[in-house]
């Protein structure tokens, strides 16, 4: 580019078109090559031409959840449940080990297992984080469509798998920053208030941690993305959150009931531990050292994590092809 | 330039839209008129990729909406005047908007005032009243200062001092060369600033013409008369050439031993005149400008023999 051509591209930045009335601008004028100076500034777009990008849909969805308090609130709660359901089940712990305050160290029928113990002080606040994380990914959605906010999105831009995608990314930004800012709060909370706090722990697992630091939110975004899903598959609030709350909780308790009440049952140990619920369960504990000998097939962690990735990809899959396709209004 | 060629839509059992046909041109304000139900949104939904179509397409600039690679630099739309979350503010809601197409944070300030809502820009768009939300639907088509706008029944909310304003801004638009394509139920607000008008009832395209030449065909003035001599005022106006006589039925106004006359092509002064020198007796003598509404009503309710 020449120095006069470059000249001229600073002056166009600097331009502020008006139409005849000095307020319309002219059709086809240069408002769009206006220099981006907004608060936000890493949500505003850096290209000038009103193109619509996936990156601008991203920006535009991250825009409109940070503009609601209720998202706000919804993230808040994933986050704070982490270190509140730690501090609960550190102290319920210490009770039960009958420790004092002055005490820094586990009994010894506790030493092996003082590692899963720890972790999972940590790691407990996720349970109730999945079904706060998985309502928040309906509501992104669901909501438009109750307040028919989706009819300006989707004039805005009409491509809609580009729409589910660019909240699904928003969405899944902000659930995992939220799930790892409550899960850091809950290993500091944790390393605080259980015993082992002054050195390693006897029975401590590097893989634990890795998997319950990382992995656990990461494991959320998949609750959220879950939700997401079933809400672009129900359209509706009520039903977003009657099928999340039935798939993880409804779900499992009724096999768990059958297997109890029916002996002859002991195949449903299988689905049940195929559920989103139980495969959070089996991913946080790690290792694949749940496996209960002469109970059949368990999944290891990594195989947890796997299928809940196909739990997800199936109800966004599905969620996809109908909100693709549904006749909005 | 809009173009909506042979759309169809069933919905169940019912035949929503039958082959609609229409073009909004460029530098010119269409009217979409029709009754409730007729299928003015269902058109303006499929042609912005809300619904789908059994059959037909609808093209913006050449291309479907779905397809625009700069959907609001090339339309916009408002469908529903509250199309904005309640709990949102509606600076933040137009920013979220404008976010998607790159669109300059600045822009945002510039439709405010274009619609004169910069007061309300940080109050939630749930505590707007109906007008402000419809302008507020407004600020975000015009967002991407798109070369069509697609306006459904935005007329039909806003208050006196909102629809003149929004009336000289749609002309400004349309006199910069957009095509504004404004639907509504009401054919004397539309008449007031469309240039060309297209009647749907049904879900089948009435009519496509301009506003001036409806008006043209459709308004005529005319003298309406009660009287309780029919006969003699039949015979003094017989002579003259060029007038019609319509005995209309009878209604409640009506006393009952009168009978009800329109009579078209006759001036007003000549007519009472012949009428006083035949001695006729008249209950009522007024003239009658027929209004569009009455033609438009004649139309969508079938009856084109109403028309002269």
């Amino acid at each position: 580019m020449s120095a006069g051509s470059g000249r001229r591209f600073r002056r166009s930045l600097r331009e502020v078109p008006s139409g005849p009335d000095n307020a319309t601008p002219r059709h086809g004028s240069a408002f769009t090559r206006l220099r981006r100076t907004s608060g936000l500034s890493f949500l505003d777009s850096r290209r000038p031409c009103g193109q619509l990008t996936f990156f601008g849909a991203v920006r535009g969805e991250l825009r409109k959840m940070l503009s609601l308090r209720s998202t706000w609130v919804l993230l808040l709660i994933v986050m704070l449940l982490q270190p509140l359901s730690t501090g609960l089940m550190a102290c319920g712990t210490r009770a039960m080990a009958g420790l004092g305050w002055q005490t820094d160290r586990l009994p010894a029928h506790l030493l092996p297992a003082s590692s899963d113990v720890f972790w999972s002080a940590v790691a407990f606040g996720l349970f109730p984080g999945m079904i706060v994380a998985g309502i928040l990914g309906i509501l992104v959605l669901t909501r438009e469509f109750s307040d028919a906010t989706i009819e300006s999105t989707l004039t805005a831009n009409p491509r809609r798998g580009m729409v589910l995608t660019a909240k699904g990314l928003a969405l899944a930004l902000l659930t995992w920053l939220a799930a790892q800012v409550g899960l850091l709060l809950s290993w500091i909370l944790a390393t605080l208030l259980l015993p082992g706090r002054s050195g390693v722990l006897p029975a401590y697992k590097p893989g634990l941690a890795l998997i319950d630091l990382l992995g656990g939110p990461l494991m959320l975004i998949l609750f959220a993305l879950m939700g997401l899903g079933l809400g672009a598959l129900s359209r509706s609030k009520v039903g977003g959150i009657g099928t999340f709350l039935g798939l993880t909780l409804a779900l499992p308790l009724i096999l768990g009931l059958m297997q109890g009440l029916n002996s002859h049952a002991g195949w449903l140990q299988i689905p049940f531990r195929l559920t989103p619920t139980s495969l959070l369960s089996t991913f946080l504990c790690g290792l694949g050292q749940a496996v209960e000998a002469g109970r059949g097939w368990w999944p290891t962690w990594w195989q947890a994590g796997l299928i809940m990735m196909v739990w997800t990809a199936l109800c966004c899959a599905l969620g996809t092809l109908v909100f693709r396709r549904a006749d909005i209004g | 330039m809009i173009v909506v060629d042979s759309l169809t839509k069933r919905f169940g059992s019912r035949k929503a839209l039958n082959r609609v046909s229409f073009t909004a041109r460029d530098g010119r304000v269409t009217g979409f008129v029709g009754p409730k139900g007729a299928g003015k949104s269902t058109t303006l939904r499929i042609a912005l990729g809300l619904v789908r179509p059994d059959a037909g397409k609808a093209l913006f600039d050449g291309r479907p909406f779905v397809r625009l690679s700069s959907p609001m630099r090339t339309a916009g739309a408002v469908l529903n005047p509250r199309n904005a979350h309640p709990a949102c503010k509606a600076r933040d809601h137009l920013l979220a908007l404008a976010a998607i197409s790159g669109i300059d944070h600045r822009r945002v300030d510039q439709v405010l005032e274009m619609v004169g809502l910069q007061s309300v820009a940080d109050r939630p768009t749930g505590s707007l009243s109906l007008g402000m939300s419809q302008r507020l639907a407004l600020a975000a088509a015009l967002l991407g200062d798109p070369h069509n706008l697609v306006l459904d029944e935005l007329l039909d909310g806003l208050a006196s001092e909102g629809t003149e304003r929004v009336r000289e801004m749609w002309r400004g638009l349309a006199s910069q060369g957009r095509a504004v394509l404004l639907s509504s139920r009401k054919i004397n607000e539309v008449a007031q600033i469309a240039d060309d008008l297209v009647i749907i009832a049904k879900g089948r395209i009435l009519e496509r013409t301009t506003v001036a030449r409806f008006i043209g065909e459709h308004s005529r003035d005319s003298i309406y008369a009660v009287t309780p001599q029919p006969d003699q005022l039949k015979a003094a106006l017989a002579t003259a050439a060029g007038i019609s006589i319509t005995r209309l039925p009878p209604d409640e106004s009506c006393p009952p031993d009168a009978a009800r006359f329109r009579i078209q092509g006759a001036p007003l002064a000549s007519t009472a005149s012949i009428l006083a020198q035949e001695r006729v007796v008249l209950y009522d003598f007024q003239p009658e400008e027929v209004s569009l509404e009455q033609a438009y009503k004649d139309i969508i309710h079938g009856r084109r023999d109403a028309r002269p």
